[in-house]
């Protein structure tokens, strides 16, 4: 466990800007957030969730396999969100990096 | 474990969750499933354990609904004497409003459903009437058969809407009732 778990906030943030690069679905959003960070697909489930209550993303099922695919797309709500969240991870970043990566003299 | 079990297994396990909420969140491990094979069952756990976590992490824990039950169910015993109370003493207002409503109802319906009755009645009468009279007084006769042929004509014009019409009001009359229950105790009957 590190000692900087992740919060809901950056989860948001972090699928968010996965969907923007391209439409995507459940099973890889969740790989490729697990690839970077450890989380459960527990976890996930309700980030995409609230993500589409929000309407930040929305959901258009698609063939694949003799299947429906559920992929998700970002919306224009959520495009604004996610520069939002930019900035404000930025601001973060700033002021943690202050501290810690010595400006501090 | 194939797919399909480990999902009815997973359903069975959320039954806490609502139906709508429940569904989305199974269509999502569903394809979690299919897309990832066997290595994600694995990953995912057993149903078992995989609904534990995500009653957990939803609020859908063991020990929060124990801890809130004796609250709510404190406040509608006295909720409910309230509302008997309120129910006696206001019974000379809301009887007679009911009496009338039922009244009103039924009425709706006899004269709705009386119209097809009594124009097939005048049809048949009419018929029988025009038919004797054509024997008698030839100008008679064919005037009582014309009247019986147009209330028959109509008969058949206005049994099925009249049909529809009865059906409609006591559905909507099923209805009142159900909403007037509901808004009383505030739950389903």
């Amino acid at each position: 466990m590190t000692a900087f778990p992740i919060s809901a906030g950056l989860l948001d943030a972090m699928v968010l800007a996965l969907v923007q690069k391209e439409d995507t679905y459940g099973y890889k959003i969740t790989r490729e957030i697990q690839n970077m960070v450890s989380v459960s697909e527990s976890t996930l489930y309700p980030v995409l969730r609230r993500l589409q209550k929000n309407q930040y993303l929305t959901t258009y099922d698609k063939p694949h396999m003799g299947r429906n695919r559920r992929y998700y797309k970002i919306t224009s709500e959520g495009r604004t969100a996610l520069t939002q969240y930019r900035t404000d991870w930025d601001a973060y970043k700033k002021q943690i990096d202050y501290f810690l990566e010595g400006d501090i003299t | 474990m194939t797919t399909i079990e480990y999902l009815q297994k997973l359903e069975q396990c959320l039954q806490k969750i609502p139906m709508d909420d429940r569904q989305e969140m199974l269509r999502f491990y569903q394809e979690f499933l299919e897309d990832g094979g066997d290595a994600a069952m694995e990953e995912l756990g057993t149903p078992e354990t995989l609904a534990q976590r995500i009653l957990q992490e939803n609020g859908y824990t063991e020990s929060t609904p124990t801890q809130v039950r004796p609250d709510p169910k404190k406040r509608s015993i006295s909720h409910i004497i309230a509302i008997w109370t309120l129910v006696i003493l206001s019974s000379p207002i809301w009887l007679s409003l009911l009496v009338a409503f039922f009244s009103v109802m039924l009425s709706l319906l006899i004269v709705v459903a009386v119209i097809p009755i009594s124009l097939a009645a005048a049809a048949v009468c009419s018929i029988g009437y025009g038919t004797i009279m054509l024997f008698h007084m030839a100008s008679v006769g064919i005037f009582g058969l014309g009247v019986g042929l147009f209330c028959a004509g109509l008969t058949i014009l206005l049994a099925i809407p009249c049909w529809i019409a009865v059906k409609a009001l006591c559905a909507a009359f099923a209805t009142v009732l159900k909403n007037c229950w509901k808004i009383t105790f505030g739950k389903e009957y």
